[in-house]
């Protein structure tokens, strides 16, 4: 039971980095997606991005470094709700949208997929709230793995940038 | 627990080399995009030999809408010591009707395939950039209408 709480811990908190990585290095991407729901007016859109950037920071460190880590879960089981919300509510409208929830991207998200994604990480939200636990023990020391963890959502983006990079760097365009 | 500090000391270095590496890459990425854009757009307009080639100019990426002579107007009000050009995402008989509504106060270029908009990704608000002499990407920036 502990291993699997720890092991939930460190995923939701990698999660989260990767995601903050994502965004905060395609912020541009990250700002038109959030006019792309058509839920937050305009003159707010650059203030909830910055919200929403901070929330991740705060709750990946939160997550594995909090002495009670209940609120943690509780503020990302209810940041996963309102964005799954958001991606409900363009799949419902049927808004074909970039959610650059991972970084800047040309491809489409697919909603049902990206809907079910944000549902399984709440339901391990909901589950670690649920088993009451007041502290979750791991067996490494926690800066070492928050070290790792920050190192590989880094490398995961330098890499996905480095590949982008060489797709388009030689292409000519046709303009007139 | 010197053990400890140590460890600590050799992953942060790991991690501060990573970001280095992350942050020379955008900046590779920035001239390279940057330089394609300028010689592209000197290409078209014919500025190598004259005054449009040392000068600093923005960029301005716009999909098909019916704002867009708005947004160069404000854009070209915000930077109006700058060349602008507008890259329009669409065949170039709208690019005329644009050239037409703004009577000369920008240079506009058509890109049909939309090919060089979509290298900031796939954005639906205008981006501009303002591009320096040298073909470096000196500032990014969305307009949000």
């Amino acid at each position: 039971m502990e291993n699997i709480l720890a092991l939930i811990t460190v995923l939701l908190s990698f999660v989260f980095l990767i995601s903050f990585c994502a965004k905060a290095f395609a912020f541009f991407s990250f700002i038109d997606s959030i006019t792309q729901f058509g839920i937050v007016p305009k003159r707010y859109v650059r203030a909830v991005a910055w919200c929403v950037l901070i929330a991740e920071a705060v709750l990946a460190v939160g997550l594995l470094f909090s002495s009670s880590p209940r609120y943690f879960f509780m503020m990302a089981g209810l940041m996963l709700f309102a964005l799954t919300g958001a991606l409900g509510h363009a799949y419902v409208n049927k808004n074909s949208v970039h959610c650059s929830c991972f970084g800047e991207s040309n491809e489409k998200t697919h909603l049902p997929f990206a809907i079910l994604r944000n549902m399984i990480l709440i339901t391990l939200c909901l589950y670690v709230l649920l088993m009451d636990q007041v502290q979750i023990h791991f067996e490494f020391e926690r800066m070492h793995l928050f070290l790792v963890l920050v190192e590989c959502s880094l490398i995961i983006h330098f890499f996905l940038l480095f590949r982008r990079m060489r797709k388009g760097s030689y292409e000519r365009f046709d303009i007139e | 627990m010197n053990h400890l500090v140590y460890e600590y000391f050799i992953w942060s270095v790991g991690i501060g080399m990573t970001v280095v590496s992350l942050l020379l890459l955008r900046e590779i990425r920035a001239l390279k995009l940057g330089r394609t854009v300028q010689h592209m757009i000197w290409e078209q307009t014919g500025a190598w030999e004259g005054e449009g080639a040392s000068a600093a100019f923005i960029c301005l990426f716009l999909n098909m809408g019916p704002n867009n002579s708005e947004i160069v107007l404000a854009l070209k009000k915000k930077y109006a010591d700058r060349p602008l050009t507008v890259i329009l995402n669409a065949p170039a008989w709208q690019a005329n009707v644009l050239r037409k509504k703004i009577n000369g106060q920008a240079i506009i270029l058509s890109d049909e395939t939309g090919k060089m908009g979509r290298h900031w990704g796939h954005l639906r608000n205008p981006i501009y950039i303002i591009i320096d002499q040298y073909g470096k990407i000196v500032k990014k920036d969305l307009v949000i209408h």
